[in-house]
């Protein structure tokens, strides 16, 4: 199958939806502004970004400046998310005393809905950027965390004893035996955690910053922009794409070993 | 058959045929889905239901008026509790909707954080701080909600005493009133424009002190709006004039006794009713549609740009009184025309 014809099957859902929207939109069913057809969507984009007619008002020309301050704080609560999911996850799937005093804990606090710790974290950090990174952090951090923990308890015990019986201390297996085999189940949590990341960053974006996407799709919302609404919304569905797709290239290169063995492998 | 077995057979078939009246008048009376939002203000909206005759109300209560403006417009609902900035919005965007009766109004207050030492109403001392903080290089953290009442009104008040809020001080929007008490607390705002109950907790709590009533514009204290759509009024008037009667009933009511009112507040927020109480001082029932406030608003929101075209021509043209004076029996000029 050429490229071509690959790049086409990928377009045509996306191209039926568009083709039958912009139908609908133009029907007169419902109030043009209450359901704006993609074509008047992609015009007030384009003023977002390029800034060539004021069509989104005072956001005309700032979609970068938003989608930098919202990639920023995606970045920063992502990256701590990161760091803390996975040293604790491994730290609760190798050390059996971690998972007794810890885990219980973090279980309970995991169905906790992240939207629900917006008052806290006004009064812990209060507004602009720090309660709205702790808000991504959150939504990020334990889809990260069960898939370590998960990795490192599904660690092959045969390599395991190989490697003590050639005398790894247990630093050494847990950095060259346990982390590469959980390293799957891990990517498995950072590809999760990255959309859970830029879906959390409407809702922290709702607590008193002035800028990012999220910002913009609310305050839009309250002037009834419903074309900057979904401006925004198409925004963020492409960002975190980019940033699943960049992941995906990592997870490629970090799992080079699985390469002509997993099904994954036989994709193009 | 016993005297006590045909008082009672009698007592039961009245309390029955009581009841069939009742249940046929009640299937004759047509249904109407209102909505309101949660706020302070919006909240006695709830007992609408009860208060109305010949016409079956479901109230429905939203997060916020932006929820409600779009179920109603989108035709989820038929009638909406909205602000004046609701209505304006929804004009600018195209969308049919028609002013039939007020409901409250008030709610706004300007308070000031702990480190400001300003008595209340001392606009040249506020002033004198600003120009205090600007030299320094330190604009002064004004907070409100964007595009809400209160923002409208804080805007208004300040422009009136000659503060401009784009040069002048540092504007934060802070979107949800509930985070205002913790940011005036944490220090990270100086004053505050927010809407009861909000600020009667932080006058209480002692978190901000009361520095001004924002009504002295040209906006008033316009707040609350009750709208409906066209189809609505050319396919159900009488139920839309009921409606309307008894939200009439619902300002009479309030105005008279506020206990219903504290009730309904500490039932649908869980409220300290203290605070409710405290609440309702800064709240005026009123079903008067003011017309030139209303305009006001409209030009307001423009030279804002919170809307992007002159709807005042609209504004006007759809504000409806027929309801409110078939059921108050007053002519439209002493409703606010």
């Amino acid at each position: 199958m050429t490229a071509l014809s690959k790049s086409w099957e990928r377009a045509v859902v996306p191209l039926f939806i568009l083709a039958a929207w912009e139908a609908f939109s133009r029907s007169g069913f419902l109030p043009a502004a209450l359901l704006p057809a993609p074509s008047v969507v992609l015009h007030t984009w384009g003023d977002w970004i390029f800034g060539f007619d004021e069509t989104s008002q005072g956001n005309t020309g700032r979609w970068l400046a938003d989608a930098l301050s919202s990639a920023t704080r995606v970045a920063a609560g992502y990256g701590i998310a990161v760091v803390s999911g996975v040293l604790l996850g491994i730290a609760i799937g190798w050390w059996r005393w971690v998972e007794r005093t810890v885990e219980p804990t973090l279980q309970m606090l995991r169905p906790v809905p992240p939207v629900s710790w917006i008052p806290l974290a006004i009064i812990w950090f209060g507004i602009a950027n720090k309660p709205a990174i702790f808000l991504v952090f959150l939504g990020a951090f334990f889809p990260i965390l069960m898939n370590t923990i998960h990795g490192v308890k599904t660690a092959d015990r045969n390599l395991i004893r190989a490697a003590s019986m050639m005398g790894a201390t247990e630093q050494q297996l847990l950095r060259h035996v346990v982390f590469p085999a959980a390293l799957p189940s891990i990517f498995a949590g950072l590809r999760i955690g990255i959309g859970a990341a830029w879906m959390l960053t409407v809702t922290a974006e709702m607590v008193a910053v002035k800028s990012g996407l999220g910002y913009v799709l609310w305050d839009s919302y309250y002037f009834l922009r419903y074309d900057l609404v979904l401006a925004a919304m198409a925004s963020i569905g492409l960002l975190g794409y980019a940033t699943d797709a960049l992941i995906k290239v990592l997870m490629s290169a970090a799992l080079h070993w699985q390469h002509g063995s997993t099904l994954q492998s036989r994709e193009g | 058959m016993t005297f006590r077995s045909l008082t009672l057979t009698t007592v039961t078939a009245a309390f029955l045929a009581l009841s069939a009246a009742a249940t046929a008048q009640a299937a004759d009376a047509e249904k109407l889905k209102l909505g309101f939002a949660k706020c302070a203000h919006c909240l006695p909206m709830a007992l609408t239901p009860e208060l109305a005759k010949g016409v079956e109300i479901e109230a429905i209560n939203f997060n916020s008026g932006n929820d409600v403006l779009t179920a109603l417009v989108s035709k989820s609902i038929d009638m909406a509790q909205v602000t004046y900035l609701h209505y304006i919005t929804a004009l600018d965007k195209g969308f049919d909707v028609v002013a039939v009766s007020g409901q409250v109004n008030g709610g706004s207050e300007i308070v000031v954080g702990k480190g400001i030492t300003l008595k209340a109403d001392d606009w040249d001392g506020l002033k004198t701080l600003i120009a205090e903080r600007k030299e320094k290089g330190e604009p002064l953290r004004v907070a409100a909600s964007r595009g809400n009442a209160q923002d409208i009104h804080m805007r208004g008040a300040l422009q009136k005493h000659g503060i401009n809020v784009n040069k002048d001080v540092q504007f934060i929007n802070i979107p949800n009133p509930s985070d205002h008490a913790a940011a005036l607390q944490r220090g990270e705002v100086d004053v505050i424009c927010t809407v009861e109950p909000f600020a009667s907790q932080i006058r209480q709590t002692g978190v901000g002190t009361h520095f001004a009533l924002p009504y002295d514009q040209a906006a008033g204290n316009l707040t609350n709006l009750i709208v409906t759509r066209s189809d609505v009024i050319k396919d159900h008037p009488k139920a839309v004039e009921a409606t309307v009667g008894s939200v009439v009933a619902l300002v009479d009511k309030l105005k008279s006794d506020q206990t219903v009112w504290v009730d309904v507040i500490n039932k649908y927020t869980g409220m300290d009713k203290a605070v409710a109480a405290e609440a309702l001082k800064n709240a005026s029932p009123d079903y008067a549609i003011h017309k030139d406030s209303t305009l006001a608003i409209a030009t307001m929101m423009r030279e804002l740009k919170y809307i992007s075209n002159d709807v005042t021509a609209a504004a006007e043209k759809n504000l409806n009184y027929t309801f409110l004076e078939a059921v108050t029996k007053k002519p439209k000029s002493e409703l606010g025309f």
